[in-house]
């Protein structure tokens, strides 16, 4: 940390980290109330720690003595007490650390404490050793850091360019700025045909259809590429590609992973929240208070607690919490909180803060406390299904349960008072057997009515308990507490402020409400940044952060910062619209340039770093699937709830998923909505780069090999569609072959075929069929690249 | 970023079977398979000369080692459930004179199921074996055979006594799901000595997958290329997608193979400089060599009589894994650079792991029927062939057992992480010798720990590469095998 200008700021930092000396200036004149508080928390206790309690602490207990619980330091040690306390000239903790006495002086390594270090302990001691157990919120130094993510955007000049006509809108000032001081042009705009079909794939996911490119191709209104791209961001289907990527973050499972790997029945409830999220654009800041803290935060609302999922979406070891072993508990469920905790920091703030589980982070200025502080935010999240009612329903629901319940009850017992032996019966009255007629039609229809009140819906949500304070663990062990902490945030944001004013035993619900508020707070440095980074990043492969999790020291640097700062701040200004964000990255020239290659730009920028060209990409795997499905015709597009399994689910102790290749509706859904387990991964996403589903992706990898040629040669579903797509071109495009090449060239690349295409296809289809054109089609580069 | 396809010098070294020569290859292609596309593998590679395109190497090309490592391959048998250490190869004398009493003295104790018995001493005898004198009970009377060409190390300790995280840690240096595993590791750092078949190939026990199933060999973070491939041993198609569907007429495929190496050439010319387009040309060329060369390598037809005897594919216990210790080797002559065997598979009932809670002698004397004598065969049909000189083999398992009885007057014993052996052989190794030890009852280490870290740390060593420098950028951390541990235990190297 700290690698520009280490000296000063690790000057100041040796100074805030003790504090001594303001803290002494200011000891003298405050009040001995507020004394209490100021010596022990900014003063005794980072002393203590620092120079004391490695020695007499958790790790090692020289002399029998630990200094970091009061407890223990009135206890003493093996040579008795150490403090007298009230006074301190009986204290011989005095004694040692002023080295009069015969004894070895304390501490025994580093400079002698300084007679102002001596002074503050007497009178900490004189005043009865005041040691508050719930600690009070400022106990955590700040950090200091001028690494540039911790500063707060500012709003950049937009920059001149010399090609003026080019530039849009700013961001193309920014990024031709660049190109232009490395004596670089942007590329030409690329054609309609290729524009709709990038958009389209790029905000849909799936490729035009052949109408759609026509009508786009002749639109003869000059803001056709708006209306189009307006068009896009409306269509349902931009929040299931949105969602996606999202989900890659969120480590959405619907298994629990590890042994059992047992499937969260429940879990699509937050894809779909996720979807209807995107779609409705709701507002960045709102969308991460819900799934921070969407169940508390009132009025509590179903998208509310469904939206929480995010925190458990991460593997599960039902093995472990089930043991009897209670060490080895209690480290799966530290490393659950792990999950929890890098989950949260690399998605919203693209913090590794996890890294400083065991020791300060080793590149970021982040403390160990830190880590610890985030823990306890977390620290009551628990796993499993919960009702996703509100609390107003779940008491009409249950009332109403009752009700009937007791209505039920009372019928029962009238007909059972009624129940008539054989001479009653004989003795009973016409209206007596009518009256009971009744109330066993009553009682009849009370029971379909119960019968009919649905079952409380779930989601894998988890469930809340109040924690036990938590504790810095030495070296993240366990079994090695430390000092107590309370909830907060990273140390090194100065504003928002990162101490939230609260106990060690807050409410657990208020941890997370004011964790949430900080996150979302305008000011922060990260959110907006790290946030629009994503969305870049989604229309051009790579971000302006290439790191997009790691904004830290160690990540990559902007390769365009001030366009970065500009984007955030105009992200905060548009409301955080994250429509409005995609809108301005793709109406620009920037985006709409055409792919083609230039070899001085490929000299300078091979990594097209500098945006010189739009850089063609492959399509992610569900894309792949998807673009599959509708160019046969087969696309199901039905929205949301449970999802499609496309596999037996088999048990033997643990859970195995075998997978079946059905050609049914059911499973021509988009990929979104296919069961997202760990082990029961498919063949043909897998060798396209699909994650590990607990694992968390903010960046795809796109390999190339073998097996992922036979999946497309040879799997299943790819023979079949391929045969479905030639029924729809022999259904579309009537008996010429040629007619029916041309068709298929449509609706696989958006384009006709050249004359040597069409007669080599033609040609393949008059010998083989045209069945064997449209495998080739699925099979082609050009069918799963986006350019 | 390290990129994954970054040209990178290649390695020469010593084959042992003879490589698919290019003839060769299309004639068992085309013989094999009925003429899957010949003029359209021929076709691509002319084309590709005269394109201009950049050559893209294999995905599963060979990559220099860090330095000269004496292992140039590797063979894992991973025995899963947890193998008893004091019942095959750590002989504890103390636990006979102690047998029936209570455990004590050795603070406190949390055992995975709660419930400590009393000591049990082994009910197998133990023996001093070979020239080294080295001690292996009766459970393993093949393997017994073979200790003057293992290295023991009796000092292993893993951080849970949870199976799957202590599986995941064997296999991935972490407890969590998803990490790289160590052949995932392998084929990103060493690549591949045959590009027409995977580097990293999985052989999952013919009783049933791992708990976790592929989970076990994820790449993780890695990119997707190195990921294990699990050969399906049971089925007709040992690698998914990998035949061509019976109603496909090879002439059909053929052209249609020729039309998509057209359309694929012609718009990677229209699209200079993005190697991926070069590289999905390749890929159809080596899918189509991975068709011919899987089925000649899982095809058993050229193995005589006294080799499947060896390896135990005369016995029904021993068939089914004896096969995939066979396969192994196979694998491994024709350059697959890491071969993992799981021995065992998930934990339900009836048992068909070591998973031994119940009763120790039924469950571990099972076991040992199943892999006794192909683990045993492996290891002299290596050696016999030369090929133990650079190969490493790595048996296994995620723990010991407990040296009490699980429950008073129980006849199993429990999960202990807190000491147990695993063994190495072959390459650059010192055989014959035990290292480590553990204590009189086999509870906790007695001298030389050596942790999963130390252990993947060593097996890097041996293949050249340091495990501090073989590292891949993910999510804020250059990430390693060994986390930030790990010390190579050199006492071991020969």
């Amino acid at each position: 940390m700290l690698d520009k200008a280490p000296q000063f700021c690790s000057a100041i930092r040796r100074q805030v980290g003790t504090g001594l000396i303001s803290a002494f200036l200011s000891f003298l004149s405050q009040s001995v109330l507020a004394v209490e508080f100021e010596s022990f928390e900014k003063n005794i206790q980072p002393l203590l720690q620092e120079r004391c309690v490695k020695c007499h602490g958790p790790e090692k207990q020289k002399g029998g003595l630990r200094l970091d619980s009061r407890a223990e330091l009135l206890r003493g040690g093996d040579d008795g007490l150490v403090i007298a306390s009230g006074k301190s000239s009986e204290s011989p903790l005095i004694s040692r650390v002023s080295g009069v006495g015969p004894d070895k002086v304390m501490p025994p390594k580093g400079d002698r404490l300084t007679i102002e270090q001596i002074d503050l302990l007497r009178k900490w001691i004189d005043l009865g050793v005041p040691w508050p157990e719930v600690a009070k919120t400022n106990d955590v130094q700040p950090t200091l850091s001028d690494h540039w993510a911790f500063q707060p955007p500012k709003l950049p000049p937009v920059p001149a360019v010399r090609n003026r006509r080019w530039a849009r809108n700013p961001i193309d000032h920014f990024v031709l700025a660049q190109l232009e001081e490395k004596g670089l042009a942007a590329a030409p705009e690329a054609d309609r045909r290729t524009l709709v079909r990038r958009l389209s794939l790029d905000l849909a996911g799936l490729p035009p259809t052949p109408e759609v490119v026509e009508t786009f191709i002749n639109d003869p209104r000059s803001d056709a590429y708006e209306r189009l791209v307006d068009r896009l961001l409306a269509s349902p289907h931009y929040g299931e590609r949105s969602a996606r990527y999202w989900l890659d973050l969120a480590r959405f499972s619907e298994s629990h992973g590890f042994e059992y790997d047992k499937p969260r029945d429940h879990a699509w409830r937050y894809r779909d929240y996720v979807i209807r999220s995107f779609n409705s654009d709701k507002t960045y800041p709102q969308f991460i208070r819900e799934q921070l803290a969407g169940d508390v935060l009132e009025p509590i609302t179903r998208d509310g607690i469904i939206a929480s999922s995010f925190l458990v979406a991460g593997p599960w070891d039902e093995v472990a919490n089930n043991q009897v072993g209670q060490l080895m508990k209690a480290r799966a469920r530290d490393e659950e909180l792990e999950d929890v905790v890098s989950a949260v920091a690399q998605t919203f703030l693209g913090l590794t803060v996890n890294c400083a589980r065991c020791h300060a982070h080793k590149f970021d200025p982040i403390p160990q406390a830190d880590y610890y502080r985030f823990k306890s935010v977390f620290q009551g999240v628990r796993y499993g299904d919960r009702p996703i009612l509100t609390p107003d329903e779940l008491q009409s629901h249950s009332n109403q349960v009752t009700q009937l319940k007791q209505s039920i009850g009372a019928l029962e017992n009238q007909i059972a008072e009624m129940e008539p032996t054989e001479e009653i019966l004989q003795a009973f009255t016409d209206s007596q057997s009518r009256q009971r007629a009744s109330l066993l039609a009553e009682l009849q229809s009370e029971r379909g009515v119960l019968g009919k009140i649905p079952t409380i819906p779930l989601a894998y949500a988890g469930s809340r308990q109040q924690p036990e304070p938590t504790h810095r663990l030495v070296r993240g062990d366990v079994e090695r507490e430390g000092e107590l902490v309370s909830p907060g945030a990273l140390s090194v944001v100065a504003k928002p402020s990162p101490e939230f004013g609260l106990a060690p035993d807050a409410p657990e619900a208020d941890r997370r409400r004011r964790f949430a508020e900080w996150i979302c707070n305008a000011d922060h440095p990260l959110t907006a940044r790290v946030m629009v980074n994503r969305i870049w990043q989604q229309h051009f492969g790579n971000g302006i952060v290439g790191t997009p999790s790691d904004f830290g020291v160690n990540g990559e640097r902007p390769s365009h910062p001030e366009l970065l700062d500009w984007l955030a701040l105009q992200f905060i200004e548009q409301g955080w619209s994250v429509k409005q964000l995609h809108r301005l990255i793709v109406t620009s020239s920037t985006y709409r340039q055409s792919s083609i290659f230039n070899h001085k730009a490929a000299g300078i920028d091979a990594d097209n770093r500098l945006l010189w060209h739009f850089a063609p990409r492959r399509l992610e795997g569900e894309a792949v699937r998807d673009a599959i499905l509708i160019v046969s015709g087969r696309l199901n597009a039905e929205m949301s709830g449970a999802s499609f399994r496309p596999f037996a689910i088999e048990s033997f102790g643990s859970v195995f998923y075998k997978l079946t290749d059905r050609d049914e509706p059911e499973f021509n859904r988009r990929t979104i909505y296919r069961m997202n387990v760990n082990s029961g991964k498919d063949p043909l996403l897998d060798v396209f780069d699909c994650p590990d589903p607990s694992f968390k992706t903010p960046l795809r990898r796109v390999t190339t090999t073998p097996l992922q040629a036979l999946s497309l040669m040879n799997n299943s579903f790819v023979q079949r569609q391929a045969k479905y797509f030639a029924d729809r071109v022999n259904r579309e495009a009537g008996e010429s072959l040629s007619a029916q090449v041309n068709h298929a060239y449509l609706l696989a690349f958006g384009r006709e075929p050249n004359p040597d295409e069409s007669g080599r296809a033609a040609l393949l289809a008059k010998g083989h069929g045209v069945q064997n054109v449209c495998w080739a089609l699925l099979n082609a580069s050009e069918f799963l690249y986006l350019k | 970023m390290k990129s994954p396809y970054k040209i990178q010098r290649s390695r020469q070294i010593r084959s042992f079977a003879p490589r698919l020569s290019r003839r060769d290859f299309l004639w068992q292609a085309g013989g094999g398979l009925g003429g899957i596309a010949l003029a359209w593998l021929l076709n691509g590679e002319a084309q590709a000369e005269s394109a201009r395109v950049v050559s893209i190497k294999s995905p599963y090309r060979p990559k220099p080692s860090d330095f000269s490592g004496k292992a140039k391959r590797v063979v894992h048998i991973f025995a899963a459930g947890g193998v008893s250490h004091i019942d095959t190869f750590d002989y504890k004398p103390e636990l006979e004179k102690h047998h029936g009493q209570a455990l004590t003295g050795k603070g406190k104790y949390d055992p995975f199921f709660g419930q400590p018995g009393n000591l049990m001493k082994s009910p197998w005898r133990f023996e001093r074996r070979g020239k080294s004198g080295l001690w292996v009970s009766d459970l393993l009377p093949n393997l017994a055979t073979c200790v003057d060409d293992i290295t023991f190390i009796q000092s292993m300790v893993s951080r849970s006594n949870n199976h799957t995280p202590a599986t995941f840690l064997a296999n991935s240096g972490f407890t969590m799901n998803g990490y790289p595993s160590l052949g995932a590791w392998l084929s990103y750092g060493l690549g591949s000595e045959n590009e027409d078949l995977p580097a990293f190939v999985v052989l999952p026990d013919s009783r049933g997958l791992p708990a976790g199933g592929a989970i076990n060999w994820s790449a993780g973070f890695l990119p997707a290329t190195h990921q294990g491939t699990a050969f399906r041993t049971n089925a007709k198609e040992p690698i998914a997608d990998l035949n061509t569907p019976p109603d496909v007429r090879p002439a059909a495929r053929e052209a249609s193979m020729t039309l998509l190496a057209q359309m694929n050439q012609e718009f990677a010319e229209r699209n200079p400089g993005d190697t991926g387009l070069a590289a999905r040309i390749r890929s159809y060329e080596l899918a189509a060599r991975m068709q011919a060369s899987v089925p000649e390598v899982i095809s058993f037809d050229n193995e005589s009589q006294a080799t499947r005897r060896l390896y135990g594919l005369d016995s029904d216990a021993s068939a089914g894994f004896g096969r995939n210790c066979l396969l192994a080797r196979r694998l491994l002559e024709r350059g697959v650079r890491f071969v993992q065997i799981f021995n065992g598979g998930a934990f339900g009932s009836p048992r068909i792991n070591w998973d031994a809670h119940e009763d120790l002698v039924e469950n571990h004397n099972k076991q040992a029927a199943v892999m006794d004598q192909p683990v045993a065969g492996l290891l002299k049909d290596l050696k016999a062939r030369g090929m133990l000189d650079d190969t490493l083999v790595i048996w296994s398992t995620e723990f010991g057992r407990t040296p009490v009885t699980q429950g008073i007057n129980g006849k199993g014993r429990d999960h202990h992480q807190l000491a147990f052996t695993c063994w190495l052989a072959g390459a650059g190794l010192r055989p014959g010798i035990s290292y480590g030890a553990s204590d009189e009852i086999g509870f906790n280490v007695g001298e030389n720990p050596v942790t999963t870290y130390d252990f993947h740390a060593t097996i890097l060593h041996l293949l050249g590469l340091d495990h501090t420098k073989l590292t891949f950028y993910h999510n804020g951390i250059q990430r390693r095998l060994t986390d930030v541990h790990g010390q190579v235990v050199k006492e071991i190297l020969a």
